[in-house]
Parts: C-alpha cells; structure tokens; sequence
C-alpha cells in the first residue's frame, strides 16, 4: 500500500506539475524534478533547433551595403548623387533589439548631404544613437568605407580589450564571492555589473542573444565581444557552477535585491506566499520560455524576446505598457525577493534548466542535524527539508549566494563535484 | 485561501498578461516589419538596381543615382 504522502505526490505530478508540498520531499519526488528539468530542457532545445532547419541562413544580397551591428549584419542601401553627396540611406534588413535603435530613422537623416570631404567621426560629425553605440559605429564606419573605397581601420583596441577584460574581472569576484562564501564579494561584483554591463553598455544576458544566435543572427565576436561574453558566462557558468550569472552578475538583479533590501531596512514586511503555491507559480518562467522561443521560431525574427524589463530599466526607452510593466516587477520585488527572477524570467528559466545538471553543486553531506538553518537562510527559498530532516537543495533555483553554506553550523552542506 | 496567495495570484496574472501584451506590442511594432521586402536582387548594373528601389518605393531623388556599394 501506498505512503498517502506519495499519493499526494503523484497528484501533483498528474497535475503537469512536480513539485510536492514543501515539508515532503523524498527520492521519488527529486526523480520528478529531474524529469522536469530533462523534458523541459529538451522541448526548448528541440524548438532552438528547428530554428536551421525551418529558417535558412539569409546572405546579404549584391549592391547593399552592410554593417556588422550589435545583433549581426545590417543591410542598407546608400545613395549618392552625381556630386558625391548622399542623398539617402535606409535599412534594408536588421537584428537589432527594437527598442535600443528607436532612434534609428533620426540618426540615418544625419547622413544626407554629407561627401567624400566629410570624416564622418561619431559624436563629432554623426550623433550616435543612445544606448546603441556599436550599432552607430558600425553603421558610420560602413558609409565612410563606402564613400572612399578604403576599408575602414580597425576599431581601437582598448574598447575591445575593456569588452573582454571587465566580465571576466567581475565573473572572478563572483566566483571568489562564492567560494569564499563573502557576501560582500557578491555584492562587490553586483554593484559592477549593475554599473558596466546596465548603466555604461547596456548590455546583459537577455533571451534574444541564444535565439538569435539559433536564427544565425549573431554579431562576431571581433565586432561585439560583449555580446558573446555574457552569453558565455552565463551559459557555461551555469553548467560548471550553477546559476553564478543570476545570482551575483545580473544587472537587473542587483537592482530587485537592493530594492527588496531597502524595503526590509525600512521594516516593510516580506510577502509569504504558501510554499505550493510559490512552487507551482515558478514553472511560469518556463512556459514563457517556451511560448516566445516558440513565436521567435514560427516568425523568424527575434521581436518577441525583446520584452524584458531590464532593457526599458536600463535604456529608459520602452512603450507605455513596457513602462507599466516595470514598474510592477519594481513594485513586486519589494515585498517578494527578486519576483521576476523566480516567477517570470525567461533567461533564469534557461540558466536553471542548465544549473540543474551542473558539474558543481551545492549538496548536503552527512552530519546534518536537521536544524533548518540552512532552508531559512535561502532568499529564493531553493532548499527544502525531506521527511527525515534532511536538505534537498533545488540547483535548478539555487543562485549560488552561498549563504546555506554559511548558515550550517556542521558545515552539512557543500560545494562539492558531480558524484561518480 | 489566504489573502496573501489570493494577492499573489492576482498580481502574478497582472504580470502575466501585461507581458503577454508587452509581447504583441513588439511584435507588431517591430520596425523590420515597417521595411520593404529584404530582397534587392543581385543586379546588373547600377540602373537595374535603380530601377528595383524604385519599384519598392524607397525614396529616389531626380536626377540622382543609386550606387551599389562594389562599384
């Protein structure tokens, strides 16, 4: 006869959903989870595949003229008159996320009337569109190359270097932070990315760079390093360490936990949601996930994951209901700890998929003394007790704050390797 | 149901749609959809490929050229 507490799990694993009631976790349910994980991770990557075959790879056409952009190539045509002056330049074709070039239309006017005599330097000659300055760059340097019919000289090397360098500086204080278990250090490394990657480039990990990156709209390397540094750390950091991405380098994140912080500072009190409930809501973010790689696919262009709020939170530029819809996340993570994170982003949706099989984890070890320190010490409530009173750690939500870590008083829980 | 899952899930479904919205605008506020087709054909000459602007309306001043960028 069945344990009525596995009935109750079955229930909700008949449900579509597989997490059990907090409080009552034990071997079948951790198989459920992993399931999950497994099935859901495969739905997306079947979807990100079907991108080559249904979505043939687009070659620039002869005789228009193109720029490598922040999101890949950009094809444009240019008109010259008799005289050499330009009398128009309109874009073809492009991948750029829709609210960093608004100001495209405006910027591409700056170029009538202007000839070979020209030197066509952005922000002297050509007023670069805010918050899309590679994207101006590149676009100016392809009219000017195309003017002369010299190649263009290479972009200066210390931006490049700095595109490289700075993540990989702040990815190390985050993986310092994490195995020094120095919060301090993670905060260190939030505040750095909150300044480089949202308020100086305006460029953080965000849905439309693996899809587009799956549609074969990626920019190289050698034009925008920025733009596959995040990608990399997020992505191979999450299969080697977790979510260290989510947890100590999103810009946007920093921004929800200082909030959320400030907040409980001021004594506003933290909204307790019931454990189930929280559970269930949290398999939203894969749906979305889903749902959006799923219009990208059928549409072939990229639009539709250009929503998240942390582009209108950091380029200031965003529609009325984009507005609307950051200020709610904003409001929402004041009293629930990182709401968007947990419930509805896509991005940790993919980084958890691939932290769930991650080649470090954090697990329980033997010597735990059921205390329950180290549940109450999570922020996004990723650990939780089985029926002997043991830590089941949840690496697919985990953040990799390390604070469990530090909250076990007999050093039960561990960073420790895949098991052989 | 406590008041605060009753809020909770209210306010998650206000999230959920005001994204699903969010989601609709963009797409069809995408200004790639605003572009003319993105096939200007290989041509022949400059002409040709004048001719081919012309066709799909991009703005064409007299007595001016168009200039493909190998010439």
């Amino acid at each position: 006869m069945k344990h009525p507490l596995e009935s109750r799990i079955f229930l909700d694993s008949t449900s579509g959903v597989f997490f059990c009631p907090q409080g009552a976790h034990d071997v079948k349910c951790t198989a459920m989870k992993k399931n999950f994980y497994i099935i859901t991770a495969t739905a997306w990557l079947l979807l990100w595949g079907a991108a080559f075959v249904f979505h043939p790879r687009h070659l620039p056409p002869e005789g228009t003229l193109t720029a490598e952009g922040y999101g890949g190539p950009i094809e444009m045509a240019l008109s010259v008159s008799t005289d050499g002056r330009i009398t128009g330049l309109k874009v073809l074709r492009h991948h750029e996320t829709p609210s960093y070039i608004a100001g495209l239309e405006s910027f591409l006017q700056q170029f009538t009337g202007k000839n070979r005599a020209n030197t066509l330097v952005l922000g002297r000659d050509i007023d670069a569109i805010s918050g899309a300055t590679i994207t101006s760059q590149a676009i100016t340097s392809a009219v000017k190359e195309n003017l002369s019919g010299q190649p263009a000289p290479p972009p200066p090397l210390g931006p490049l270097l700095a595109m490289i360098l700075l993540p990989l500086v702040l990815t190390s204080l985050a993986v310092a932070a994490l195995l020094g278990r120095h919060n301090a250090l993670r905060w260190a490394a939030l505040t750095g990315s909150f300044i480089y990657f949202g308020l100086v480039t305006h460029t953080m990990l965000a849905l439309i760079q693996p899809l587009q990156a799956g549609l074969g709209h990626s920019p190289s390397f050698g034009h925008n390093p920025l733009w596959w540094m995040t990608l990399g750390i997020a992505f191979i950091g999450a299969l080697v360490l977790g979510r260290i991405y989510c947890g100590s380098l999103c810009p946007f994140a920093s921004v929800q936990e200082g909030l959320h912080h400030l907040a409980r500072h001021r004594h506003a009190k933290a909204s307790t949601v019931s454990p189930k409930l929280d559970r269930r809501t949290r398999t939203l973010k894969y749906i979305i996930l889903l749902g959006i790689t799923a219009l990208c696919l059928v549409s072939g262009r990229t639009a539709a994951a250009a929503v998240e709020p942390f582009m209108t939170f950091f380029t200031g530029r965003g529609t009325g209901l984009a507005w609307a819809f950051l200020g709610l996340m904003l409001i929402l993570s004041v009293f629930n700890f990182r709401f968007w994170c947990k419930y509805l982003c896509p991005v940790g949706a993919l980084t958890s998929l691939m932290a769930a099989f991650s080649f470090w984890k954090i697990r329980p070890v033997p010597g735990c003394t059921a205390c329950d320190d180290c549940q109450g010490a999570c922020p996004v409530d990723a650990i939780s007790m089985n029926k002997n009173g043991q830590p089941m750690v949840d690496n697919g939500e985990c953040l990799m704050c390390a604070k469990c870590l530090n909250a076990c008083p007999v050093s039960a829980l561990k960073l420790t390797r895949r098991p052989r | 149901m406590r008041r605060h899952d009753a809020l909770f899930i209210f306010l998650t479904g206000l999230s959920v749609t005001l994204l699903g919205l969010a989601v609709a605008e963009t797409i069809t506020r995408d200004p790639q959809q605003a572009l003319p087709a993105p096939t200007v054909q290989a041509p022949a000459s400059s002409e040709a490929l004048r001719e081919q602007f012309i066709r799909k309306g991009l703005p064409l001043h007299a007595g001016k050229y168009w200039r493909p960028s190998h010439e």
